[in-house]
């Protein structure tokens, strides 16, 4: 066996692809090799050290594998569409329900704040007798009263005569 | 898919309104409205003079205590009970012997109120009336004290869970 040969059957060896019988008479060959053993050693040097740096090799996307991915994705969504109408009560309940709802207590709210007035609805109407007297008009939210207060514009006024109301005899 | 949604939703506001409506007119607006008329006096003597006016209660006490317009003391001088049917008018009333008072149901708790003095008409208010919520035509009086006219909506007297008023003769 020429030197290039047993190079060759020394990758061989390291690399685990000869069989018993040879890897046999390869280390046995190697035990009186001191060249053929360096040779090996370094062959699984640099096994090592390839083994685990070696890339991935990603093969590009072919451009029908592309298109028909975009294919699927269309009609993965038609089909999520089509299922779409499915009835779901209590969403139907809180759309059409609270909505409507609202819109009529809202409406009822109004209309008894419009009918019954009340306090909290319009300012009373006010006509004096004469022009003579004016009056201060106190409404407290709070205390829940109207109070009307009647002063005198002129001090010799007719009407506005302390003892024309002030009598405090019930007779 | 939204006019027809807007539609049902008007329809069905129509519809609480005529609920409204139909309760409205149906009995509770057209019953007599029952109205007490007090009048009070102001002063800041501890005691009144006249030994027939009584201390007002202490509701309304409290309601003239935060007024701008206060004094010490409040007395009851004369009350009056009317009940009043829709569209009537109760005039006449007699709260003192210069104080006379006209009034009238214009409806939906609605009274118009006259105010006389010595027999002359001194004012004309319209304003609802409410149960916890009276009106008080109010003015000075001689010796820094005030007269006040308290006008409040009460229960007809079957329904008063409080004590009766008597009207005094």
């Amino acid at each position: 066996m020429n030197n290039d040969n047993f190079e060759l059957k020394l990758q061989a060896y390291v690399d685990g692809e000869l069989s018993a019988r040879e890897a046999a008479a390869v280390r046995e060959r190697l035990s009186n090799d001191t060249a053929g053993q360096s040779l090996v050693a370094e062959l699984r040097n640099t096994n090592a050290a390839l083994t685990g740096s070696e890339t991935e090799l990603k093969l590009p996307e072919s451009r029908e594998f592309f298109w028909s991915k975009v294919q699927r994705e269309i009609e993965r969504q038609e089909r999520a569409v089509a299922a779409a109408p499915k009835i779901n009560w209590i969403e139907w309940v809180r759309h059409h329900l609270v909505s409507v709802g609202g819109a009529a207590l809202l409406t009822c709210l109004l209309a008894v704040m419009l009918l019954h007035g009340g306090g909290t609805g319009p300012l009373g109407e006010m006509e004096m007798a004469s022009d003579e007297m004016g009056t201060y008009t106190y409404r407290d939210q709070q205390a829940k009263m109207t109070m009307v207060w009647f002063y005198d514009k002129s001090d010799d006024s007719e009407f506005t005569e302390p003892a024309a109301i002030a009598s405090m005899d019930p007779e | 898919m939204k006019r027809y949604r807007f539609t049902r939703i008007l329809i069905f506001a129509a519809v609480c309104l005529l609920g409204v409506v139909a309760y409205e007119g149906s009995g509770a607006a057209t019953e007599p409205v029952w109205v007490k008329v007090q009048l009070v006096w102001g002063t800041d003597e501890e005691k009144s003079p006249d030994s027939r006016h009584k201390a007002i209660d202490d509701e309304l006490a409290k309601k003239l205590g935060k007024s701008p317009f206060r004094w010490k003391h409040y007395f009851e001088v004369n009350r009056q009970t009317v009940a009043i049917a829709l569209g009537e008018a109760k005039t006449g009333i007699k709260m003192s012997s210069h104080c006379v008072i006209d009034l009238k149901n214009l409806g939906k708790d609605r009274v118009e109120t006259k105010l006389y003095g010595k027999g002359k008409l001194l004012s004309t208010h319209k304003e609802a009336v409410q149960k916890d919520w009276p009106l008080i035509l109010a003015g000075n009086a001689e010796n820094e004290t005030a007269w006040l006219v308290v006008i409040t909506k009460v229960d007809p007297p079957g329904k008063q869970p409080a004590t009766p008023v008597v009207a005094p003769k």
